[in-house]
């Protein structure tokens, strides 16, 4: 790798079961898929509440470890952020200036935050339509940080998680500048679905499940349902998505209950553009869910390349 | 479109290294100075030190009383104005001004002038253009934190009036404590009242509920609108229960009320699950939106945790909204 000429980043994304790291590389404009794993964790894992125990995050750090046999390697990891870690609160624009919309965001969420303003770390994303404030825990971000360490992998590096799911769309070529998108990552305990309108993030649903398990039943498909139809609704009523993307392995599952909610429905592959390790497409053909099932990951990945 | 690029950077905001330098410099130089010219025990006035330690405590007293009038019962209070006696060595008026959460905006100020009134005003919120109407909301989410240890609030439930009830549950040998904790409202002029009951069986637990008058901010009046879809009050509250993440949304039958000649008000009721964290964002972000009014917001505890929330919000309606 040294000496290569390369740009390497991992994206890591912990679920509730399981750590998927998916290692990419870019050379000039040329970015590949390097390697991809899964690793399955013991025990049904929580973020970011876990991660403070000792105990869990040693377990976690084995988990990482185990990704280097893999063939994935972490010198630039990056991790999804979500759950009571993060947030990303929609608000408005200061029309035809990003900067003073900057600063109204950024004071806005110093007044919101008040005594708890220096626990957070702020950033502003600014859309043609909105202004969004995302904030992640300082302390949530320097238990990474002691994870990675312990893992003996590399300095972490963070995004949210459906922001890495819109940057999954956008490297795997998928992403279109007009109509809807509808991005649906559903795990074991947890759902997501992420709304783009006109190729840009504009809300995002996110929710646990009421009932314990991981198999798609009837209740969860209704409650599903219910987010999606809350995403879609225009205030006129419920406008189906031009595109539904199923974005992890049970929303594969849930996809064909979906019907009526998006006009084509169609599991992302991230990858789908990408040159691709021999080894990489192996793992990737062996994966549960294949492509879908790397796409927090991946988008992850894809942002971390971007900043080197 | 592009690859979104948010930057999460951990790194603490610290005072660089300069600027501290500088300042460390400055001081020492400043001590060095004083003390070639006159000697460091000639700077110390004792009276002057005891007449701003006793202005700080008169400041605590005030501020007291200023909750007790006005209902800003957080010390600290940022629409009070601080003034001291023109004898005073030591004057100085603070006066912190914060506007409301989405409406323009004003940074916090404080000025030393060489002379000021030997009086202190708590400004009213009707007289405060820069009150922040988020001030009673606050203020009654924090009342539970007033009673004591082991009182479990189990329902709490304010009113943009300023009307607050909190109900819960509290062991006999407590009960002193919640008495004395009540007695510290009395003072602070939020009138409470402290029931006691026992439901059910002898055995369990007792109840109690009180009342009081917090005061408040809020506006009086609906924001108004010339018009307004009939629908829109019920999607401005879920998208803010949807943001925060709540879950299980169900809305109230809204309610119409003719308020004046032309004006109808128009009141939408919410209810939600969540967290405490998650019903705390919820209760904010309706509480600062200016397109409406909250009129009451509502916690009840249930199963694992999790919170019951239900909000009213209201808006005053040139014409009769379409059904």
């Amino acid at each position: 790798m040294i000496g290569s000429g390369s740009k390497y980043c991992t994206g890591v994304h912990i679920t509730d079961d399981a750590v998927y790291a998916v290692q990419m590389s870019r050379r000039r404009k040329t970015i590949s898929l390097s390697a991809c794993a899964r690793v399955d964790l013991p025990d049904p894992y929580q973020l970011p509440e876990r991660l403070a125990e000792d105990v869990d995050r040693a377990a976690l750090a084995a988990a990482l470890r185990q990704l280097a046999v893999a063939g994935v390697e972490c010198q630039r990891p990056y991790f999804g952020l979500g759950g009571t870690s993060s947030f990303v609160k929609r608000r408005f624009l200061i029309p035809n200036s990003r900067t003073e919309t900057r600063e109204q965001l950024m004071w806005e969420a110093r007044q919101s935050l008040e005594d708890d303003y220096d626990d957070f770390v702020l950033d502003v994303l600014q859309t043609s339509r909105y202004g969004f404030v995302v904030a992640a825990r300082r302390e949530v971000l320097e238990l990474y940080g002691v994870l990675c360490r312990q893992a003996k992998i590399g300095k972490p590096g963070f995004d949210m998680i459906p922001f890495a799911l819109v940057n999954a769309l956008e490297g795997g070529g998928a992403a279109r500048d007009e109509g809807s998108d509808l991005l649906v990552q559903l795990e074991a305990a947890q759902g997501r679905v992420v709304l783009m309108r006109d190729g840009e993030f504009e809300a995002e649903a996110v929710w646990d499940w009421e009932d314990e398990g991981t198999a798609v039943s009837a209740a969860r498909i209704d409650l599903l349902r219910s987010y999606v139809e809350g995403l879609l609704d225009t205030g006129q009523g419920t406008e189906a998505a031009d595109r539904v993307w199923l974005a992890s392995a049970q929303a594969l599952d849930a996809g064909e209950h979906l019907a009526g909610l998006g006009r084509s429905i169609t599991p992302l592959d991230p990858f789908a553009q990408l040159r691709r390790r021999t080894s990489a497409d192996e793992a990737l053909e062996a994966m549960p869910g294949g492509g879908a099932a790397l796409a927090v990951a991946a988008g992850l990945a894809f942002r971390g390349l971007a900043d080197v | 479109m592009a690859m979104i690029r948010i930057e999460l950077e951990n790194d603490r905001r610290r005072l660089p290294m300069y600027l501290a330098a500088a300042g460390v410099i400055a001081i020492v130089a400043a001590l060095y100075g004083i003390d070639r010219q006159v000697g460091l025990l000639h700077v110390l006035n004792f009276d002057a030190v005891r007449q701003y330690t006793g202005s700080i405590l008169q400041d605590s007293a005030s501020t007291v009383a200023a909750e007790a009038g006005h209902g800003n019962a957080e010390a600290g209070d940022r629409s009070a104005s601080v003034t001291q006696s023109a004898d005073a060595p030591l004057s100085m008026t603070v006066a912190i001004e914060s506007a409301p959460v989405s409406q323009g905006r004003s940074q916090p100020r404080v000025t030393r002038p060489a002379v000021a009134a030997a009086t202190v005003v708590a400004q009213s919120p009707a007289e405060s253009a820069a009150s922040t109407p988020v001030t009673w909301w606050q203020t009654a989410q924090r009342m539970s934190r007033r009673l004591p240890r082991g009182t479990t609030v189990t329902r709490h439930v304010s009113h943009a009036d300023g009307t607050f009830r909190l109900e819960g549950t509290s062991l006999s040998n407590q009960h002193d404590g919640l008495r004395q904790s009540v007695g510290m409202l009395h003072e602070l002029g939020l009138q409470p009242t402290l029931t006691f009951w026992r439901a059910g069986t002898s055995a369990s637990t007792p109840s109690f509920a009180i009342q009081g008058f917090a005061g408040s901010d809020a506006p009086r009046t609906p924001p108004q609108r010339a018009s307004m879809h009939v629908d829109a009050l019920v999607h401005l509250a879920q998208d803010h229960a949807r943001t925060a993440g709540l879950l299980r949304l169900s809305t109230l039958r809204p309610t119409h009320e003719t308020w004046s000649p032309g004006n109808t008000r128009v009141e939408q009721g919410l209810s939600a699950v969540g967290d405490r964290s998650q019903v705390a964002a919820f209760g904010m972000a309706l509480a600062s939106e200016s397109q409406v009014r909250l009129t009451s917001f509502s916690t009840e505890s249930i199963e694992g945790g999790l919170l019951r929330v239900t909000a009213s919000i209201d808006v005053l309606l040139g014409k009769e909204p379409s059904r």
